[in-house]
């Protein structure tokens, strides 16, 4: 039996040995834009972009290989001069791919008000690398409105990633 | 040349009207239903292929220990356990497969923080077997849930 475990371990350790070492890189996907279609009611509502970030070439110009991981690290939201986001209550961001569960990727709650610019808090744990591996995925932005609201609702966003990669 | 036209159109039309009427099948989920134990609706919507479902109205809104409005405090993920039920999306990834079945979904339980498979089946227009299940369909529980704008009876 101990035997067993020790020869076990022994081939943990060889794997882990014959692993390349993974680097973080950060990645941005910037300006991207949620629009809720008016007229809005109070209550849950949500909005979707689809992206398809181009992190192939990216990780090749930085000269790596093979992404082995990507984490959430930051969303920035944005809204129009004219408008606060006094009208959201709370705000949750999804990621979602045609192959791959829908999974939450962050929170903010409450929203601080009197406000055009707020910050979500990313999932500590959740791992985006079968969403940038199909390519194309959905983000979804989903809100609990506080009031109506007769016109369209569009925030801007800027996310910023920590990937992994391998040369 | 303009009876070739129509002969294409036609070809066409049959070729694709059975996965556009799978499509519409698959969108009568949409709507808002309430569970059995009417403390909760959901709202379903379509998401890409796929469905989903969101808690848009609770009974019981705050939280009795608090007095705020009830949190997924029992979220895995202790990080994301800020976000508030109501507007929860607790149903996930349901595909339509035919025959009014809905599956290759989830449903989470706000209740243990636990999300388990879930399979939808449409009894009528307005009334869902919704089972939970783990690993397979014979462990599991079904709840009944009622659409809450009731359509008429075709």
């Amino acid at each position: 039996m101990r035997l067993h475990s020790l020869v076990l371990v022994s081939l943990i350790a060889l794997l882990a040995a014959c692993q390349a070492p993974s680097d973080q890189i950060s990645f941005s996907l910037e300006n991207q834009e949620f629009v809720m279609m008016g007229p809005l009611f109070s209550g849950a509502n949500m909005a979707q972009i689809e992206v398809a970030p181009e992190v192939q070439s990216f990780l090749e110009t930085k000269g790596y290989q093979t992404l082995t991981g990507a984490r959430l690290t930051a969303v920035s939201l944005h809204i129009a001069d004219t408008l606060t986001f006094d009208l959201c209550e709370e705000m949750s961001l999804q990621a979602v791919g045609d192959a791959t569960e829908m999974q939450q990727i962050a929170v903010l709650n409450p929203v601080p008000q009197g406000q055009t610019d707020v910050s979500l808090q990313p999932a500590a744990e959740a791992e985006l690398l079968p969403y940038f591996q199909e390519g194309t995925f959905f983000l979804v932005l989903d809100a609990n409105l506080a009031g109506d609201l007769a016109t369209d609702l569009a925030i801007g966003a800027d996310l910023t990633f920590e990937l992994s990669a391998s040369k | 040349m303009r009876t070739l036209r129509i002969l294409f159109g036609l070809l066409f039309m049959l070729a694709f009207a059975p996965s556009l009427t799978a499509q519409n099948d698959g969108d009568r989920l949409i709507g808002v239903w309430e569970p059995s134990h009417g403390k909760a609706r959901v709202k379903i919507d379509k998401i890409g292929n796929k469905y989903y479902g969101r808690i848009v109205w609770l009974k019981e809104p705050n939280d009795p220990e608090t007095g705020k409005p009830k949190l997924d405090k029992n979220n895995p993920d202790e990080s994301l356990r800020s976000t508030p039920l109501r507007g929860y999306r607790i149903l996930k990834d349901f595909v339509y497969s035919d025959e009014g079945q809905w599956t290759e979904g989830t449903i989470y339980d706000p209740e243990n923080g636990s999300t388990y498979s879930c399979i939808i089946k449409m009894k009528d227009d307005n009334t869902l077997d919704i089972r939970g299940y783990i690993g397979v369909q014979t462990f599991g529980r079904t709840d009944v849930w009622k659409r809450l704008a009731l359509k008429p009876r075709s």
